[in-house]
């Protein structure tokens, strides 16, 4: 069972803050590392795969 | 009451899950034309399992993008689609499976068909326990370490989960196909594979709510790793709580929500909300106020 106490409630949201910052960070690195690029290009071509032909 | 607060809440999900699908397919050419959007959106992810290979999709799949990025030569690992995964994840958990998963809300639509008073709806499977693992086996193998490891001579992987099981898309090669008789000529033994697997999510939702999601899914696996610490969470109130177990009854899931709300199965429907007599369940970004058992009133229970 979850103990609803303060500090629980606040940790969980300590990480949870902790972690949306690095997910902003990582995305930041990842479209200077042009991944965003590799998505578009694979997004912008029918992808076969995808759609059971390939 | 609880009945009236249900339906108002199943009929805003509904709204709202209507809204996310059209918002996020909303290239019509595409659909009329037997084509697909090019535009630079498409270098966004969406939150939800929503193909790009769609005809109407303006955004990308992040479990077809991680494919994409970590089956490219030279990539173990994407921070781009990675990143966005944790964003999401950390800020509402499962809560795109219950509210803005277009997929999602298919196996919901088709859940909703009567069926005769024979064939009982089954909220659970023997051996739930153990078959819910394989969407952890499905990220891990078809997601990450096939596009990873095993790759063509010149490096490149292929987006395995997208080909071998992912009935999304082929939802989406529906569409295509539909439009392209280009596409028809070269349809074989795979698109038949994919389309039974499509068919059979189909009609097992039927009996079951949300077989795909439940079993299959590796994104919802994945944000439902974040559900315990997401600032989008549930919560019980201890102290008007009184175990009566009617959240349990009602969650689809068979989730026990007065002892385990932020369980990473819980794709946060709401529809326990709604209907907890006592109104001790609560879901928001912050800790939220609670009706006290005695007076009816709204309290903080902020010490």
């Amino acid at each position: 069972m979850e103990n609803y106490n303060r500090f629980n409630y606040a940790a969980r949201r300590v990480i949870g803050i902790v972690l949306i910052v690095a997910g902003l960070v990582a995305i930041a690195v990842g479209i200077w590392q042009e991944e965003a690029q590799i998505v578009l290009q694979k997004a912008t071509l029918i992808c076969l795969e995808c759609i059971g032909l390939g | 009451m609880a009945n009236g607060r249900r339906k108002e809440h199943d009929r805003r999900r509904t709204i709202v899950q209507l809204l996310v699908a059209v918002i996020s397919n909303a290239y019509i050419v595409g659909f009329l034309e037997g084509k697909i959007y090019r535009g630079g959106a498409k270098a966004l992810c969406v939150p939800g399992l929503n193909c790009y290979a769609c005809p109407g999709a303006l955004g990308s799949c992040p479990i077809g993008s991680l494919q994409a990025v970590i089956g490219s030569r030279d990539k173990i690992f994407s921070w781009y689609v990675g990143g966005f995964l944790i964003t999401v994840g950390a800020t509402m958990g499962r809560f795109v499976c219950g509210w803005l998963c277009p997929f999602g809300w298919l196996q919901d639509l088709v859940h909703r068909i009567p069926i005769p008073k024979s064939w009982k709806r089954k909220r659970r499977i023997p051996g739930e326990k153990y078959v819910s693992l394989l969407r952890y086996l499905v990220l891990v193998v078809f997601v990450i370490l096939l596009p990873i490891y095993l790759v063509d001579f010149v490096g490149q992987g292929s987006p395995y989960f997208c080909s071998w099981i992912c009935p999304s898309g082929t939802l989406s090669g529906l569409f295509l196909l539909a439009g392209n008789p280009g596409l028809r000529s070269v349809a074989g033994w795979l698109f038949v594979w994919k389309n039974a697997i499509l068919a059979v999510t189909v009609l097992t939702s039927i009996i079951i709510y949300r077989p795909f999601c439940r079993y299959i899914c590796p994104l919802g696996a994945l944000y439902g790793l974040f559900n315990p610490i997401s600032l989008y969470r549930l919560e019980v109130n201890k102290e008007t709580c009184t175990s009566c177990g009617i959240c349990q009854r009602v969650c689809k899931l068979d989730i026990p929500v007065h002892t385990k709300p932020n369980s990473p199965a819980c794709i946060r429907c709401g529809d326990c909300i709604a209907a907890c007599p006592h109104g001790s369940i609560s879901g928001g970004f912050k800790k939220a106020p609670v009706r006290t058992e005695a007076s009816g009133e709204i309290a903080s229970d902020y010490p």
